[in-house]
């Protein structure tokens, strides 16, 4: 090196005036020879002062360090050197991993923990009556979430939010600073409201997708539409059966949130699958006649003290069911035993008053749909069974004459009419329209166990009706092999099967619509999510009675209206035909029946030339106890109304005043079984 | 060269404001769909306040507060073909309170 290059401060080994200090003795290299046979590095210090020169003074100097120890420091940098490196490199080859090979994995890993998947609800679908009227719809609404963390001035933000939820701002307040990081602050908040949120940006706050479901009606064929719970799901009624397909297909989007689920200002979706809404169902129900059925059943039930009842009304062609009622007294549901109320006439006291239905009213809707998930004896209405097989069998014909005592002895046991008689001779369709037990015995000894039983079925008891109803039950009935010597009387009057309200409306329903059995149905239709409707398929059918046996069952059973125990099912201007029964309650846990608890019950078709509809009407623990009393009444009532409804032409020669009073209290004793 | 250069040059400047219009499109397609969703949820509001007010019992509340009430006896009246004259009207003592029902319909 030049020793004229640019002097440095005095190196301190050295003492040189500048320039780099005097390389250490390299153990690896001898020092370069020179024609002095010095280092031209090391000039060698003049030993004498120079005159004229002050000699310099002298410095403290460090004492110089060994070689060996310079050699030590050296390999120390250098190694320390190669370490650094030797690190470096390791961090650019983990760098490098970590960005380039496996910066997806990362990536994922990262986005795990941040996004979150946040499910769509879809828009449950709605329920329809037959006319497209709204029984139940869902409306989308939004869910007002807060996470805290991320609110810093909780007072400021709870005063602008509170008029959007019309909260107090001194109870929002403490919610916004609650430390929790999940917050819900309003459900169900419409969507104007909740757009009015969101344009605010309010920091922390966000809004969730949800949906509410409405019951316009209030509890009108509550039990028959069941209810949603608080997931949205189906938990009771058609709601229940068809949820899957009332649900639809959630979908879901993908968010930047925080750790307690709420998104993160201003992050984007990253994925989002709209969600399907459900279809929707028209069922077969029409509602303003569910709304009369429920009014005159529930003013019945009122006025004869009844702890329930359930009423129905088909169509006879297809077996769809026009209206299903379903209602408990809310006294609590136990017979009353205060005064009797006086016989309702065909036109009933009640018409014309509204009944309040629900929880505030004297009658509530029934926690169930009793009309096919509670089996009863059922009565008279039972008679059905034997007169139709011993018809078609040609057992008997409506003109067959019996000789029918008061009393019969079978198996050591005794039956008797309900209203002590003598002796009396009565046609087929007599002991029919009087509803005479111990004439419909002498019918079900003539015609023999195994067709008896056999027409059980083939009326449609014992199975389940293919409505396929939650809770839904096929029935209890005898079998051969249980078969005792007392069911010949018993059996016929409706003292041993027990069936569902809408097995016996099916039984009827086959008789109107020409020996034809009908399956029920509910629902007519499905509406897509366009609005698209979708018809379901006919109810299955078949042939259970001849058609010359049903004309003349139907012209027997007209009797009943005519002269027998069902004058109260009398229309004016139409002919109608059906069947009271008035059965008595089982005991609860021992053998025998309840004392002064009974069913009254009427099922019946009209016009009953060319029946349209069928009916049926049954009061729990009614008084009066007849089924020609008080439940008779009421047929009446829904099927006027349906009848009217449907623009039904009236009967030619159909008479227009009622029968006279006489006619109808005389023959109702016979009708209890 | 020059031609190259400008060619992509052009290309890329078209792609920008492609992407830009798509960009664009795609951000007032959100727009409407928010605003689509917003009006079928009023839709369905419209719906469910029509079927409150179209309930029986809401009806009939109001049919009784304007003082309707339902009627005590129902006069079936005959059905008459459009297509021929009607006859001569049967003057009968007004007796009875209901309409001859010897023809079917109403």
């Amino acid at each position: 090196m030049s020793p004229t290059r640019t002097l440095r401060p005095a190196d301190e080994r050295t003492g040189r005036p500048g320039g780099r200090p005097a390389p250490a003795a390299s153990p690896f290299r001898a020092p370069r020879p020179t024609q002095s046979g010095t280092s031209p590095r090391t000039p060698t210090r003049p030993t004498t002062s120079q005159p004229g020169r002050h000699p310099a003074p002298r410095r403290h100097l460090a004492p110089r360090r060994p070689a060996k120890t310079k050699q030590i420091l050296g390999r120390r940098v250098r190694f320390v050197r190669l370490a650094l490196v030797v690190v470096f490199l390791l961090i650019a080859v983990r760098l490098v991993d970590l960005q380039v090979f496996n910066s997806s994995q990362y990536q994922k890993a990262a986005s795990q923990q941040l996004t979150k998947p946040i499910t769509i609800p879809a828009l449950r679908g709605g329920i329809y009556d037959r006319n497209g009227d709204v029984l139940a719809m869902s409306v989308p609404t939004k869910m007002v979430l807060a996470d805290d963390f991320q609110i810093t001035h909780p007072q400021a933000e709870a005063a602008k939010l509170a008029p959007y939820l019309k909260m107090d701002p001194a109870k929002l307040a403490p919610l916004l600073s609650r430390r929790s990081g999940y917050v819900p602050l309003a459900k169900n908040v419409d969507t104007a409201t909740a757009a009015k949120i969101s344009d605010q940006f309010f920091p922390g706050i966000t809004l969730v997708d949800s949906a509410q479901r409405h019951i316009p009606n209030g509890t009108l064929a509550a039990p028959v539409l069941g209810f949603v719970n608080a997931t949205d799901k189906g938990a009771a009624g058609l709601e229940h059966q068809y949820t899957t397909a009332l649900a639809g297909t959630p979908g879901s989007e993908t968010l930047l949130a925080s750790p307690g689920g709420v998104a993160l200002p201003g992050t984007p979706v990253t994925h989002k699958t709209a969600a399907a809404p459900g279809t929707g169902l028209e069922l077969t129900l029409d509602e303003p006649l569910q709304y009369t059925t429920e009014q005159a059943l529930a003013a019945e039930i009122v006025a004869s003290h009844a702890s329930g009842g359930v009423a129905m009304v088909m169509d006879v062609r297809t077996g769809q069911l026009l209206s299903m009622a379903n209602l408990t007294a809310s006294t609590g549901g136990k017979a009353t035993t205060s005064t009797p109320a006086p016989s309702t006439p065909a036109t009933a006291p009640t018409e014309g008053k509204t009944v309040a239905i629900g929880p505030t009213g004297p009658v509530s809707q029934s926690v169930s749909n009793a009309a096919v998930t509670q089996l009863y004896e059922p009565g008279s209405v039972f008679k059905l069974v034997a007169f139709s097989a011993a018809l078609q069998d040609g057992v008997i014909s409506p003109d067959t004459t019996f000789t029918v005592p008061n009393r019969m002895q079978l198996d050591g046991s005794t039956f008797h009419d309900a209203e002590t008689h003598p002796t009396e001779r009565l046609t087929a369709t007599q002991i029919l329209a009087q509803s005479s037990n111990i004439g419909t015995a002498l019918i079900a000894q003539a015609l023999g166990e195994s067709r008896l039983l056999a027409q059980v079925k083939n009326l449609g008891f014992g199975k389940p009706t293919g409505l396929n109803f939650p809770g839904e039950s096929p029935g209890l009935i005898a079998t051969a092999t249980a078969w005792e010597p007392t069911n010949y009387v018993s059996l016929p009057i409706g003292q041993v099967d027990a069936v569902s309200p809408l097995q016996v409306l099916d039984a009827y329903n086959a008789v109107a619509n020409g020996g034809v059995f009908v399956a029920p149905k509910l629902v007519r239709a499905t509406v897509g999510p366009t609005g698209a409707v979708k018809a379901t398929p006919p109810s299955a059918t078949h042939r259970v009675i001849s058609p010359s046996t049903d004309a003349q069952l139907v012209t027997m059973l007209q009797q009943v209206v005519q002269t027998g125990t069902g004058t109260s099912a009398f229309i004016p201007g139409y002919t109608v035909a059906g069947k009271t029964g008035t059965a008595q309650v089982p005991a609860t846990g021992k053998n025998g029946y309840t004392d002064g608890a009974y069913k009254a019950t009427f099922v019946g078709m009209a016009p009953a030339k060319n029946p349209v509809f069928t009916a049926i009407v049954v009061l729990d623990h009614p008084t009066p106890i007849f089924g020609g009393t008080v439940a008779a009444p009421v047929f009446s009532q829904i099927m006027g109304y349906a009848l009217h409804h449907y623009d039904i032409p009236t009967t030619p020669g159909a008479s227009t005043t009622p029968p006279p009073p006489g006619t109808v209290g005389s023959s109702q004793a016979q009708d209890v079984t | 060269m020059l031609v190259s250069l400008a060619m992509v040059g052009g290309s890329l400047l078209s792609v920008v404001i492609g992407h830009a219009v798509l960009a664009q499109g795609q951000v007032r397609l959100s727009g409407v769909q928010a605003a689509l969703a917003a009006e079928q949820a009023v839709h369905r509001q419209e719906v469910l306040g029509a079927a409150k007010l179209e309930t029986p019992s809401r009806i009939v509340a109001q049919a009784r507060q304007q003082g309707m009430a339902p009627p005590t006896n129902t006069h079936q009246l005959p059905r008459v073909p459009l297509d021929q004259p009607l006859g001569a009207p049967h003057v009968a003592p007004s007796t009875t309170t209901t309409a001859p029902s010897s023809t079917s319909g109403r």
